[in-house]
Parts: C-alpha cells; sequence; structure tokens
C-alpha cells in the first residue's frame, strides 16, 4: 500500500527531496528492521533453545517438527515473493520511467527487505532445527548440507544484488542500459536460487525422523500391550 | 515476547508484500540521474510541442518536434556511431496508445536506421487510454546506449463514457479492437490447462489410503528408482495408469484439435514483422551562421554559466543568437521569444545583444542560470567528464534558423 | 518359491504403504504441498523469468526462431528437478505437472497484480504462456517409461512439441496482418507499437529478421528441433538439481567449515 501511494508522485525521479525522504530512507528502515527483528528472533530462539528441558516426549518433538515445517513454509512464501511477486513488480515497474538509481523504487522492497529476510529466516529456521531438533540437527552432528545449501541461496542472492546493479551502471557489453530480462548478469539470480533446493532436504530429513518416532511409539505400544489370552471357547 | 516477535514478523511481511498497485501522478522521469554530460553530449532537441494537453479518452494528441544526433555524441555510447533508434514516449504505463508516427515526414512504425549529425523530425500521435494527469516525454532510444528523454509536460485525461477502445481493420476485412482481441483465448485456454492439470494432481494427492503422500516415502525407499513395484505392491496400480491415459488424451486431444482449430479459424497468419526504416534526410535550411564555443566558465558565487563561442555571420543579414539548447531544456534569447512549459528558461544574459552584421565575426558571451542546470542534474560537477555541449540556434530577420553543435570544457572559476 | 518370496516382499511394501500411524496425519501431506508450491513456483518462475522471460512476456516476441529455442530449455529444468523429487520421495508422476501448475499461479499472479493492474498493460498483450499440457504429457512419459534417460529424450521432445502447440492456439489470434501506419505487420507487432514500453524499445526484439538462411518456413522447424536438443541439455541440469542438490544433502553433515 505504502508503494501504491508513493510511487507516482515520489518514486520516479530518484534525484528529488521528496524521492530521499519516501524512498531512500525506506531502505534505511528496511535495513534496520530487519536487522532488528534478526536479532531480537535469533537470540530468542538461543536463549530460550538452553531453557528448554534436555528429555522430552514423542508429542512434543512431532510438534516441534511441525512448527518447524511452518518455519520453512515461511521461507518458501518469503523465497516466492523474492523470486516471484517482485522481480515482476519490478519488471513492470521499470517499463514506466529510465532507471536513474541503484535504489529504484521496486528494488527497494525487494533487495533491501526481502532478500535479506530470506537470510534471516533460513538461519532462524535452521537455529530452531538446532535446539529444537537435536535427533536431526543437534549441534553434535556437524553442519547439514541441506541448510548450507539453503542458507548459501539466500545469502548469495543478497550478494548478487551488488553485481546485479554493477551490470546495470556499467553498461558491460552494451547490456546494461536496456530492459531486458534475460541479460547475462541477471543469471547467477537463478543459479544461486537453486541452490534452495536443499529445502526439500529439510522435509526429507524430518519425514524420516517422524518415521522413527513413529517406530518407537509402536514398539512402545508392542510391548505394554496386555499377552494376548487364549481362546475359552471350544475349537469348531 | 513469542507472539510479539511473531506478530513483528507478520505485520512486517504483510506490510511489505502489500507494497504493490494503483498509480498517481508523476514528475521527471528519472533522466536527471544520468550523467549531465552525456545529456547534453548526445542529443539537441527543439519545438517539442504537444497540440492538447486535456484530452478524453480516445481523443488524439499529437507530440511532434525535432531531435538531432549531435556531432558531440559520446564515444563510448554505441561504439561511437549510434545506428538503429526508436523514438517512443516514457509515460507511466500504458497511458496512452501510440497510433501514429512519422519521422521527416515517413511513417516508421518500428524503429529507424540513424546516424550521427542526423536530423529527426519526428510527430507521434497518441490515443488517449487511461484517465488520470500523466506526465509525458518523447524520447529517443538509441541501440546499445539506452533512452534519451525529451521535454515533457502533463496531460489530463477524463474518462469517456463509453470507455476507451483501439479499432483496427485486419487486412481480412474484419475489424476488431485490439485491447480486448483474443482475451477470451487466452483466459478461456488457460483455465481449461489449469484443470486439466488440478484433476492431474488431485489425482494422486488428495485419496488417503497408499496415496497418502508423506507415508510413501518408505515404501519408495526401498523400491529400485526405475521401479515402481507393480500392482502387487498397489502404489501405483493399473487404474492410475488408466486414469492418467484418459488425461493425458484429453490433454493431447485439446491441444492437437486446438491447434487445428486455431490453424483454420486464425489462417492467412504472418510471422513477426521486422519492418526498419530509413527516414529522408529533411531539407537542411541555408547556412547562416557557424558557430564555435571556446569556453564555459562555472561561477559558483554568481551561480552562472557563461558560454563564449565565436560566430561567423556567412549569410547576407544579421543574425542573432536566439537560443542555447542543452540535453532537453532551452535558455531562449527574450528578444527572440518567451520561455513557456517545464523545459524553457530565459537566457540570464546576452553580450553584446545586437545581432551580429553580414560577413562579420563576433564573440559572444551566453550567460545561463546555473541553478538551472543544477536542478536538472546537466551541470557535470564531480563527474567523470567536464564539458558544456548542446546547439546554439541562430536566426535572421526573416526567422531562418540555424542550429549548429557547440562544445566546450567547463572551467569553474573556483572549486 | 522365488515367485511366493517376490509376492511377500511386494506385499510387506504395501503394508507399509498402508500402515497407519498416531501422529502422521493428512494435515502433513497438505503442509507439504501448500508450502512447496511456493518455493517450487518461485524457482520455475525466476528460472523462465531471467534465462527467456522476454520471449514470453509480450506476444511481439513469440517468433518463430528464438521463442522455442530458448523458452523450452529455461522452463523444463525445475519440472525435471520436481519430476526425480516426486518419483524418488513418492513414486508419484506428478512433478512436471506440479510445477506447471504452480508456475501458472505466479506468472499470472504477477501479470494480473503487476503488469495489469499496476501499469495497466492489457492482459492480451502480457499474457502468461501455459506449460501444463506440457508437463501432463511429460509426466505420463515418466510414469511409462519409469527412465529419466528415456524421460530426457522423450519427454524434451513432448515438452517442447506440447507448449508450441498449446500456446501457439493462444498466439494465432495475434498474427493476423493488419495495415498500420502504411505498413503491413501483425497484430502483434501493432500491439508492441501501440502499447508503449519505456524501456524495452523495438529493436531490442531478439527476434527472427530473416536472412539468407532463413530456409523460407523451415525456420519455425529448425527451431523446434534445436529447442529440443537444448531441453534435453536443460532437464539434465534439473535432475542435478533434484539429485545433488535437494536429495544427497538428506543426513549429510559438514563436520568441518
Amino acid at each position: 500500500m505504502y508503494q501504491a501511494w508513493a510511487v507516482f508522485p515520489w518514486g520516479l525521479d530518484s534525484s528529488t527531496t521528496q524521492f530521499f525522504w519516501m524512498w531512500r530512507m525506506l531502505v534505511v528502515a528496511f535495513l534496520l528492521g530487519v536487522g532488528i527483528f534478526t536479532v531480537l528472533w535469533w537470540r530468542w530462539i538461543l536463549n530460550t533453545g538452553r531453557d528448554l528441558p534436555q528429555r522430552f516426549s514423542r508429542r512434543e518433538e512431532v510438534r516441534r517438527i511441525a512448527v518447524f515445517w511452518g518455519l520453512i513454509g515461511a521461507t518458501s512464501v518469503n523465497l516466492y515473493i523474492e523470486a516471484s511477486f517482485w522481480p515482476n513488480e519490478d519488471g513492470a515497474f521499470h517499463q514506466t520511467l529510465v532507471r536513474d538509481t541503484a535504489f529504484t523504487v521496486a528494488h527497494i522492497p525487494m533487495f533491501y527487505l526481502f532478500f535479506p529476510l530470506g537470510v534471516t529466516l533460513a538461519v532462524g529456521t535452521y537455529l530452531y532445527g538446532r535446539t529444537r531438533i537435536p535427533a536431526v540437527y543437534g549441534a553434535d552432528k556437524g553442519f547439514p548440507w541441506s541448510f548450507f545449501l539453503l542458507i548459501s541461496a539466500t545469502v548469495t542472492e543478497v550478494a548478487q544484488v551488488a553485481m546485479n546493479e554493477w551490470g546495470h551502471s556499467v553498461n558491460l557489453g552494451n547490456a546494461g542500459a536496456e530492459e531486458f530480462f534475460a541479460v547475462w548478469f541477471h543469471w547467477p539470480f537463478v543459479l544461486y536460487g537453486w541452490l534452495a533446493g536443499g529445502i526439500f532436504a529439510l522435509w526429507g530429513e524430518t519425514i524420516l525422523r517422524l518415521y522413527a518416532i513413529e517406530d518407537e511409539e509402536a514398539a512402545d505400544a508392542r510391548d505394554t500391550a496386555p499377552a494376548p489370552q487364549p481362546s475359552t471357547s471350544a475349537p469348531v | 515476547m513469542r507472539r510479539w516477535i511473531l506478530m513483528a514478523l507478520v505485520a512486517l511481511l504483510g506490510a511489505a508484500a502489500m507494497t504493490g498497485l494503483r498509480t498517481h501522478s508523476v514528475s521527471a522521469h528519472g533522466e536527471t540521474a544520468q550523467e549531465g554530460f552525456v545529456r547534453m553530449e548526445a542529443l539537441g532537441w527543439w519545438d517539442v510541442k504537444f497540440s492538447k494537453s486535456d484530452l478524453t479518452q480516445n481523443d488524439n494528441m499529437t507530440v511532434s518536434g525535432t531531435a538531432k544526433i549531435l556531432e558531440t555524441w559520446p564515444s563510448n555510447m554505441s561504439d561511437g556511431a549510434p545506428k538503429i533508434c526508436y523514438f517512443t514516449v516514457v509515460e507511466p504505463g500504458a497511458r496512452f496508445v501510440l497510433v501514429d508516427r512519422k519521422i521527416n515526414g515517413m511513417p516508421a512504425p518500428q524503429s529507424f536506421f540513424c546516424s550521427k549529425g542526423g536530423v529527426y523530425n519526428f510527430s507521434m500521435t497518441l490515443r488517449a487510454r487511461d484517465p488520470g494527469s500523466w506526465h509525458v516525454h518523447p524520447a529517443l532510444a538509441v541501440k546499445e546506449s539506452g533512452t534519451l528523454i525529451g521535454p515533457g509536460q502533463y496531460v489530463n485525461i477524463s474518462s469517456s463514457p463509453s470507455g476507451f477502445s483501439f479499432p483496427l481493420t485486419l487486412l481480412n476485412g474484419k475489424t476488431i479492437d485490439i485491447e480486448g482481441y483474443g482475451t477470451w483465448l487466452v483466459l478461456g485456454f488457460s483455465a481449461v490447462t489449469l484443470i486439466l492439470g488440478m484433476w492431474w494432481l488431485l489425482y494422486w494427492t488428495v485419496p488417503g489410503g497408499i496415496k497418502r503422500t508423506v507415508c510413501r516415502l518408505r515404501v519408495a525407499n526401498e523400491l529400485p528408482l526405475n521401479q515402481d513395484g507393480g500392482p502387487a505392491v498397489g502404489i501405483i496400480t493399473k487404474a492410475d495408469h488408466r486414469h492418467m491415459g484418459y488425461i493425458t488424451g484429453v490433454t493431447v486431444l485439446l491441444t492437437g484439435l486446438g491447434f487445428l482449430w486455431a490453424s483454420i479459424h486464425y489462417s492467412g497468419n504472418i510471422p513477426l514483422q521486422v519492418d526498419w526504416v530509413t527516414p529522408p534526410t529533411p531539407a537542411a535550411p541555408a547556412t547562416l551562421a557557424t558557430a564555435q564555443a571556446s569556453n564555459a566558465i562555472y561561477d559558483p558565487n554568481a551561480n552562472t554559466v557563461q558560454v563564449i563561442a565565436t560566430v561567423t555571420n556567412t549569410s547576407k543579414s544579421p543574425v542573432q543568437v536566439s537560443a542555447f539548447r542543452t540535453g532537453n531544456v532551452s535558455f531562449l534569447n527574450p528578444l527572440s521569444s518567451l520561455p513557456h512549459g517545464d523545459y524553457e528558461y530565459q537566457i540570464k544574459s546576452l553580450s553584446p545583444q545586437d545581432p551580429i552584421g553580414p560577413g562579420q565575426t563576433q564573440q559572444v558571451t551566453i550567460t545561463l542560470d546555473a541553478q538551472v542546470l543544477k536542478n536538472l542534474e546537466l551541470l557535470p560537477l564531480g563527474q567523470a567528464q567536464y564539458v558544456v555541449a548542446g546547439v546554439l540556434e541562430l536566426t535572421d530577420g526573416q526567422g531562418t534558423r540555424n542550429f549548429d553543435t557547440i562544445q566546450a570544457s567547463l572551467n569553474p572559476t573556483s572549486t | 518359491m522365488a515367485t511366493a518370496t517376490i509376492d511377500l516382499e511386494a506385499l510387506r511394501l504395501r503394508e507399509i504403504g498402508e500402515r497407519k500411524y498416531k501422529f502422521i496425519d493428512r494435515k502433513w501431506d497438505a503442509m507439504f504441498w501448500i508450502t512447496a508450491g511456493f518455493v517450487v513456483g518461485a524457482a520455475a518462475n525466476i528460472t523462465h523469468l531471467l534465462f527467456a522471460g522476454d520471449w514470453d512476456f509480450w506476444t511481439d516476441w513469440k517468433d518463430r526462431q528464438w521463442w522455442m529455442t530458448i523458452t523450452p530449455f529455461a522452463t523444463i529444468i525445475i519440472p525435471s528437478a520436481l519430476q526425480y523429487i516426486q518419483w524418488r520421495a513418492w513414486r508419484f508422476p506428478t512433478g512436471a505437472t506440479y510445477t506447471a501448475v504452480c508456475l501458472f499461479f505466479c506468472t499470472w499472479i504477477g501479470r494480473l497484480v503487476q503488469w495489469k493492474f499496476f501499469i495497466n498493460m492489457p492482459i492480451n498483450f502480457v499474457w502468461s504462456a501455459t506449460w501444463i499440457p506440457a508437463g501432463i504429457i511429460t509426466d505420463y512419459v515418466l510414469l511409462k517409461s519409469r527412465s529419466f534417460i528415456l524421460t530426457s529424450l522423450i519427454g524434451s521432445a513432448t515438452w517442447t512439441m506440447a507448449f508450441w502447440m498449446s500456446n501457439y492456439i493462444m498466439l494465432l489470434p495475434f498474427l493476423q496482418p493488419t495495415k498500420f501506419m502504411d505498413h503491413t505487420l501483425t497484430v502483434a507487432d501493432v500491439q508492441g507499437i501501440s502499447y508503449i514500453r519505456a524501456q524495452t524499445p523495438e529493436y531490442l526484439r531478439v527476434i527472427e529478421h530473416g536472412s539468407l538462411r532463413t530456409f523460407l518456413q523451415e525456420t519455425q522447424y529448425v527451431s523446434l528441433a534445436f529447442g529440443t536438443t537444448l531441453c534435453v541439455f536443460g532437464y539434465w541440469v534439473g535432475q542435478f538439481i533434484g539429485r545433488r542438490l535437494s536429495v544427497w544433502p538428506i543426513f549429510r553433515y559438514l563436520k568441518q567449515y
């Protein structure tokens, strides 16, 4: 809604004072906001994780895996916003003006809110797994390759922003001056995005853990079930 | 604490995700961040006019004027030699549709072959489409350089009771409205394919039993990759094969028959056209005078830029400096004409003010308000080339005009 | 005896598949399919957008030479990865169709919200192609062949052909000839000229210009053939993503970093 209200009066000319206050300051607001949220959230996960009891029930572990899936879901939604919803907006918006700054209106939420938020969510999900699901993500196991790939995807996407702006400004190979989706310095966004395939391994690992929990539960149920009674009726 | 953080996250995501709809009006279009010396050296614009500034939907308006690719075109853009250009309009979205374009009197529907030094008298007719107040600029796009924007203005469109329409007659005689043409087929066919896709997916994912997704991993883990266990295991049955055959059959039929129908119904189709033109060279006016700039002095205390040029009158009547045009802005000699619009200003002073006599050579000093250039980011302070360039317009008593490209080094009196 | 052994094994696997669980209910399935949809759609959309997006975005870029050479390659990558993942994990022949449906939602939400409502481009100019018929047929190839090698070869051909035929249906009205500014053009060309894209000048179109080697009307078929070949390559790029980036990492850990 902010963009709807602010983009056309003040968003098209990056040299104006209004652009500075309405849009460039938004970069600051977003980065600060994401930064503060990140610190608070990660700290909370780690602090409360330390206070949790060492032993917990299977039902509790299943609940934690469900929350973990919710966090993966939030990461997934963020990836959708940063890799689909906002690039469409960016493409559309760049048809209405001449690109005149790295901080174009459409770039500001995309690169300076959702991209960093992707890192926050991916790492936060890992911290949750490390502190709440030790059977799969405990510190003693090492760093999971699944998270390594997913977090790498989010981090490299943020890094690629710099190359993207450089490519547009330098007009290398005469490619930066026109609005061409498939220009070569956009391709790393795709390649880094593929690393997010590690997200499927998260689902795979936790489903296999769910099976293990179910097997333990079934084994307990067999052990505690009363022994079968001999039949009292005469055979036919 | 957890709830607080969760609410903050949801609010952050929700608020930011909603940033993206609807439109208002606009001012500059971003050209001010393109480097000043590039915009000065690249193009000269003059006589840019909008035939109307208030229209109703479906009304036409013509933007006309002249753009010249200056002799001072930067050597690092398009390898110093523009070859392919395209006149366009910069507007905040598809608020108008372009219905006609002529360059030097020739219809030019698409791109055209251009060159350094070329003079292009353009006219673009726009049909009003979206009600609102829109800032519109003519612009010239040059291949491998980008788009250079000319002077613009606000144009108001009010709505018409019948709404917007854009009729076009096909070669087969049928008249269509481009605005909605073919939309039914696009949306309808796409929706049908979505139904087929959802049918396929829901067949596998909705039923319970052995089709419960998460539970199948255990079975799949134990089967070799290229086996599905057959009917004995039952994770893919003969009924599944049959059902998938039905959906695939419907898909193949839909695609095949649809292709056949469309080929017949829309026969006579041609491939996309590439129709670039070479506009004729306009007749040049008689040469009145030549001009060469020797210096451009920036005085930060007086906030002025003085362009010093030597003008030689080669005609038989006196000539006067009538304007200096740089980037998309014009500084006018008030003795010749008065400024109007957002991109015309007055020359602060001209020395000497008297016209230059026939056969005479005279050094003239044109003083410009530096603040105007700074506001439009045309003064290249802190940029890679300290240069002032533009078009010096000279006019004789009969109204004949010459446009001489001049360029000089920018020399500040202090830093 | 061997048959009895195999039947016992099949029975055991069937029992595993039908087993009832205490904690795993259908909500897990729904959670997976819905949340995966976002990341799958995003991955497919960004790959398509930044490798081939220009050709798909506008009616006046969907030409005979480049559109069908580049788009099938760009758009088979993620469906191939999902085919591997969903076959490997669930033995569902759904990867290509699932990706195509997720991509459908992503592209149409993008077109409607960003292109139609934000800057009011008409939807008949910026409509999204559909990959669903191609996805269904390619998934059927996997179901029948149970082989990724065969799917890469036959499936790439079906992917390319089905994509072309199904989208050509929607494109044909826009290839009708008309007279505009005294020139013979297609309706799509007129759309491109009239609905002004400030930053996409007409010369930017990478489309067929014609040459001494354009082989008359064979251009389209040469592009389809080459597009199919590139598609095979794209299929194996997708297989790499599915195998190495999505499945291989399960329960693998970095010990030193």
